[in-house]
């Protein structure tokens, strides 16, 4: 009975300064938040499935780099890089047909009518692609196969395919009317697929879309051709900003050189389409090069978390500092430094527990309201168990570390010296 | 007050009381709490100005063009001119939203140039209430002219030369096409601080089959919600796509990214500020206790209550006022960076003075429950 009161002590002396304690856990549970909060935050923007496909390469024609002259310094600066990454659908079909052959998959996106099964009819955002696109970008398909061209077939979702056919094994084979057209579902993206923000400059589309053949693209007119002087084609087209993004699959450093070599015929052939350039898929999706802007946000995370831990390593030492009479004490009837400091760890386990569970609940239910207000993302921001579990380590760790310090200082502290000096 | 102010002073400048770690975090908190606040305004402005439309045109229509058949845009545009409360009706190649996306390059007298483009039919400068200066309209032949008349506003003549005018030919790069000013208006689609913005021009709309279409549409300011009604019954056909609102309405909805960016930084200061008041609490907690002896000895030497508590605020105040000096002086170091990289970034006064007054604030809230802890401290401690 004794034994198991004494045990209870360090759970005891919590109550003994509820303020300072109350002012521990909420400095944990804040910095651990915001950690927690930035952390997710990133790891949401920076998931990306094809970070490792090697031999992928995106096909670029430098042009008109006056636009970017003039409009340096402006509010419009940001958009000054669009025109050198625009190719027309005719300069798709021409890059996409070097003398060595290889894989290559053009891409667009864009908003078209669409009449929902069940609902009425709304705008869906389609992804158009070339029919290598998602081998080459490893997205991988739920049920059915990948589209044939000129067939009136297209993917849908894995959502798509729960909410309007049950699921994706029901609705391979099954029609949809977009564009006016009616269409057969061929095959079914899987959910979470990863289907590659960096597919495409302006991919607005997220998991939830439709998948359709390129071609179809210039078909149905999404994409423009007017702003594109050479080669031109005289498709039909609309004014919205859409346009495509070429890939070829370039396996070695050889095949990489013939294609840079016909490029450059290319465009000698073609004056005033631009300068062609090729950049490999981990260079376009920021994975090389200068850390992406989110970084520093998660930076910022840090930072709060490690000014939290200097705050936490000053409260406990006040509070050893309240309680340091009772050390003192403790230690004149004969308790070792090493169960004194035991208790202390104990309490500031229990105490950092609490403060970190807290941090990852508040955590969470930060991410849920960045998920419901965040505009455009492709991926769910949410906090995953792992990432709970880890992260509520890290603060237990953090705590304990800032508790170690004070609690071995005031355990060090000779007995006499303490019951003089306490607060 | 003043006694504690130079004791803390010199306490902070010795690296004593533990106050330099927390002087430090004032400072780099005030400077990110000034710049995100001064990010966020401009963010705001810029909202605006990527907003911009004509305010005559108060209502858009986005269509779906055919469904179970086909719909003529000719048909639509009819229907909706028919309509009472409508004063013009136009339709335009995108939405008006998207302009900004499209930088074209020009070739004038005076050399190239960059201008942005609306395509539209031959109504738009009714249904945007244009005025021309001179010159004339855009009219539905202009479409199908080889070199294309263009109607220009002011400052996209400019671009073109003093001598420039109704006649005068230019030639735009990426279309490859030459082109001819028929006519001038006022300066339209935006205004703020966006240079080369106000260079726009209306290109003549060629017919094509598209999925969707933009109609934009003038109507009364009282009878805007009538008219987009009217306008939603007028366009609707079963299984057709179709959705009418309010310009006002999208233009909130374009601004609504850059206005959660501006919540993001909101929310980064709020963290900010946040620790620091978790810092002061702390330190203002500590400072208490390590002092209990000496404020007990303050009061049984006749120090009231309340100086006890002025005594932790004036700390708390000293601190803050170091770290805010600190602030400063990192705010000045890092505005020309920012204005360098950031067009028409400017830190106002207003803004400095603002969250100097919000971290003092927040100092003395931190330190309040503190205070009065220690005044709390009787007299007897200082004879144990």
């Amino acid at each position: 009975m004794r034994a198991s009161f004494l045990r209870l002590a360090p759970v005891r002396a919590l109550g003994r300064s509820p303020g300072l304690n109350a002012l521990i856990v909420a400095t944990l549970a804040f910095g651990l938040a915001v950690w927690l909060t930035t952390h997710a935050l990133a790891a949401s923007f920076e998931r990306d499935p094809s970070r490792g496909t090697a031999g992928l390469w995106r096909v670029e024609l430098v042009r008109y780099p006056q636009i970017r002259e003039i409009l340096a310094g402006t509010d419009m600066q940001f958009v000054s890089e669009l025109p050198s990454l625009v190719l027309s659908p005719a300069e798709v079909e021409d890059l996409s047909r070097p003398p060595d052959p290889v894989r290559s998959a053009a891409v667009t996106t864009a908003e078209v009518p669409f009449e929902e099964p069940g609902g009425g009819p709304r705008t869906s955002w389609v992804r158009f692609a070339g029919r290598d696109a998602l081998a080459l970008f490893s997205v991988r398909l739920a049920a059915g196969r990948v589209f044939d061209d000129g067939k009136r077939e297209l993917l849908v979702s894995e959502q798509g395919a729960q909410r309007w056919f049950g699921g994706s094994a029901a609705a391979v084979g099954r029609k949809l009317r977009v564009c006016g057209e009616e269409w057969a579902i061929a095959g079914v993206v899987a959910a979470d697929a990863g289907v590659g923000r960096r597919m495409h400059l302006t991919d607005d589309a997220g998991e939830d879309a439709l998948w359709m053949p390129f071609g179809d693209a210039v078909r149905l007119g999404v994409l423009p051709f007017q702003r594109h002087p050479a080669p031109r084609t005289t498709k039909t087209a609309n004014g919205d900003f859409y346009f495509a993004s070429l890939w070829v699959e370039l396996p070695d450093a050889a095949a990489v050189e013939r294609f840079r070599g016909w490029l450059a015929r290319w465009s000698a052939a073609h004056p005033g389409a631009g300068a062609p350039r090729i950049r490999r898929y981990q260079e376009w999706s920021g994975v090389l090069g200068t850390p992406p802007a989110y970084r520093a946000v998660e930076l910022f995370g840090a930072a709060t978390l490690a000014a939290c831990c200097l705050t936490l390593v000053r409260l406990f030492h006040t509070r050893n500092r309240l309680h340091e009479r009772d050390i003192a004490l403790r230690r004149a009837v004969g308790a070792s430094r090493r169960s004194l400091l035991g208790e202390a760890l104990v309490e500031a386990g229990v105490i950092v527990g609490v403060a970190a569970l807290g941090g990852v609940v508040l955590a969470a239910g930060a991410l849920d309201l960045l998920d419901l207000t965040m505009p455009g993302q492709n991926d769910s921001i949410a906090l995953s168990g792992w990432s709970a579990v880890a992260g509520g380590a890290i603060g237990v760790a953090a705590g304990i570390v800032a508790a170690v310090l004070p609690a071995w200082r005031a355990c060090a502290q000779p007995p006499a010296r303490a019951l003089r000096g306490a607060a | 007050m003043s006694t504690a102010w130079l004791s803390v002073s010199r306490q902070v400048l010795r690296h004593r009381g533990g106050y330099r770690p927390l002087v430090f975090a004032i400072g780099f908190g005030f400077a990110v709490a000034v710049l995100s606040t001064a990010l966020g305004r401009r963010l705001a402005q810029h909202a605006h100005e990527m907003a911009a439309l004509p305010p005559a045109a108060t209502v858009q229509a986005t269509v779906s063009a055919r469904g179970a058949r086909e719909y003529p845009a000719a048909d639509d545009l009819s229907a909706l001119r028919a309509l009472s409360g409508i004063r013009s009706a136009s339709w335009v190649e995108a939405p008006l939203r998207t302009t900004w996306w499209r930088p074209e390059l020009f070739d004038g007298p005076a050399g190239r140039f960059v201008g942005w483009v609306v395509t539209a039919d031959a109504t738009a400068v009714d249904t945007l209430a244009l005025r021309i200066v001179a010159g004339r309209g855009p009219m539905a032949e202009d479409a199908s002219a080889a070199v294309v008349p263009l109607v220009v506003s002011r400052s996209f003549l400019r671009e073109l030369g003093p001598a420039a005018g109704p006649g005068t030919r230019l030639r735009s790069v990426e279309r490859a096409q030459d082109a001819e000013v028929v006519g001038i208006v006022e300066d339209f689609l935006s205004h703020g601080m966006m240079k080369t913005s106000r260079s726009t021009i209306l290109w003549p709309l060629q017919q094509r089959d598209v999925p969707l279409r933009t109609y934009l549409i003038r109507a009364s300011d009282d009878e805007v919600d009538t008219v987009v009604d009217r306008a939603r019954a007028a366009l609707a056909r079963p299984g057709r796509f179709v959705n009418v609102e309010k310009t006002s309405e999208m233009l909130l909805a374009t601004k609504q990214p850059i206005f959660r960016a501006r919540t993001v930084l909101l929310t980064l200061e709020a963290v900010v500020v946040g620790t620091l008041l978790l810092g002061l609490a702390a330190a203002a907690a500590s400072r208490a206790v390590e002092r209990r002896r000496e404020i007990a000895v303050l009061r049984a030497l006749g120090a009231t209550r309340r100086d006890v508590v002025n005594t932790v605020l004036a700390e708390s105040t000293a601190v803050t006022a170091i770290g805010l000096a600190l602030g400063g002086v990192l705010v000045l170091a890092l505005r020309g960076v920012f204005s360098r990289a950031i067009p028409f970034f400017t830190i106002h006064e207003t803004m400095v003075a603002g969250q100097a007054a919000l971290f003092l604030v927040t100092g003395w809230l931190a330190s309040a429950v503190p205070a009065l802890r220690a005044a709390s401290v009787p007299p007897s401690v200082a004879s144990r």
